[in-house]
């Protein structure tokens, strides 16, 4: 894993002096990782194609920006990624003005594994990952933060439940993901 | 201080979900400097990453790539230029001293200091092409008053700082950019500037709409909030 980020890093470098080439490698590596997350958030294909173009059209306006002390080249182009999804889905969510129900349908669709249709395809493929081990109710906070980009306040209001469960929730799921995810890269 | 509390703020702050108060409170507690926090916001970030990771990963469409690619060969002549007005700079310079000329490191400074600029300027029309440009100016404040600066910006593109009339900083520190978005700085970037007390830098985009900018005097290594003297600010 280290040899590749530092390979990544290289092609950075490469693309913040306008090396062509060097972009068309860093999207080969790191495109289709993008295009997971933002489908998980956007759950369209065709606004999470538009999304992608434009995380890596910044991205390579940006490349001089990247520094490498504060993350790798994934977890630098992820952030992008979610950031610009979410984004997204905000205005989505305004132009419709449905704020919750998409989020709550997707969620417990996953959680309950009942009527999987063809929208909740990458959900069922999370669910052979990591987030499978998590318990029910950690998971269920760690997907409304993180792909669904709701505030902590908002989680609260949504399950009805008191902040600072939701916040102890949070923390435990992170610290057991961070478990997993080390045991099976390390 | 509550180590506690700030465990659990690290972790909704590592999701995305930190609000309020408590965002305050950790953002704060994060530029006293905490190891404990920043491995954890790390080690978070990075099993994030290889969670999506863990399942083979289909390919995204062909034409995503196809589209991005058109768009950086556009481009490219823009940014190729900055390697080719440097060499430029360099070879007038070599081509002085090869003819028996004495130049002085003044004159290669000012050299220098032409190729940057003209890779500035170019930079600067491309993104005043861009539709959603608009301008952000900057005023000094506090002992800088007499500084001046603008920012060219572009909410997905990024954009362009041009500062002037701002004193040196002393030895290890540096000025820090800030891009302020919902009343949150965030970190936009360190430079410093020159003799006459101006620079021209290159600004990433924020990952969302930016509502002004400040600049602060900072440890040269940046820092991740404002700790030291705000020099230039835009108007509220």
């Amino acid at each position: 894993m280290l040899g590749m980020s530092e390979a990544s890093t290289d092609l950075i470098r490469r693309m913040a002096a306008g090396d062509q080439q060097a972009f068309s490698q860093f999207y080969d590596r790191h495109a289709a990782l993008a295009h997971r997350l933002i489908t998980r958030i956007l759950r369209d294909p065709d606004d999470a194609a538009d999304v992608l173009q434009e995380v890596f059209w910044s991205a390579w306006k940006a490349a001089d920006s990247y520094d490498a002390d504060r993350g790798t080249p994934e977890a630098w182009i992820i952030t992008r990624a979610r950031s610009r999804a979410l984004d997204r889905l905000r205005s989505v969510r305004r132009r419709s003005a449905t704020f919750v129900a998409p989020v709550d349908e997707g969620i417990v669709a996953t959680r309950s594994g009942a009527e999987q249709g063809p929208g909740q395809a990458v959900d069922r493929v999370a669910v052979e990952s990591g987030l499978e081990r998590l318990a029910a109710d950690e998971r269920e906070v760690l997907e409304l933060a993180y792909y669904a980009g709701l505030t902590q306040t908002e989680i609260a209001r949504q399950l009805q439940a008191p902040l600072g469960t939701v916040k102890t929730r949070m923390r435990r799921a992170l610290e057991r993901l961070q478990g997993i995810m080390g045991k099976r890269t390390g | 201080m509550n180590h506690e509390a700030m465990d659990l703020h690290a972790a909704a702050y590592a999701l995305g979900a930190l609000d309020g108060e408590d965002l305050r409170e950790f953002e704060r507690h994060r530029a006293a400097g905490c190891d404990r926090c920043e491995t954890f916001l790390r080690d978070s970030r990075e099993a994030l990453v290889s969670l999506e990771a863990s399942t083979p990963l289909p390919a995204p469409p062909p034409f995503v790539k196809t589209a991005l690619m058109r768009r950086v060969s556009r481009q490219t002549p823009r940014r190729a230029w900055l390697p080719w007005t440097m060499a430029t700079a360099a070879a007038m310079a070599v081509a002085a001293l090869g003819s028996g000329l004495y130049v002085s490191s003044r004159y290669e400074a000012r050299l220098e200091r032409l190729a940057r600029d003209a890779t500035a300027s170019a930079q600067l029309t491309a993104l005043l092409r861009e539709p959603g440009t608009r301008f952000v100016t900057l005023q000094g404040t506090g002992p800088a008053s007499q500084a001046h600066g603008r920012v060219v910006w572009h909410d997905v593109a990024g954009g362009q700082l041009v500062v002037t009339g701002l004193p040196r900083v002393p030895e290890g520190k540096a000025y820090e950019l800030w891009a302020i978005r919902s009343g949150t700085p965030r970190p936009a970037g360190v430079f410093h500037v020159d003799d006459a007390g101006g620079a021209a830098v290159g600004v990433a985009a924020a990952d969302g709409a930016v509502d002004g900018f400040a600049v602060s005097v900072e440890p040269a290594s940046g820092v991740l909030a404002p700790t030291g003297p705000i020099v230039l600010a835009s108007a509220p």
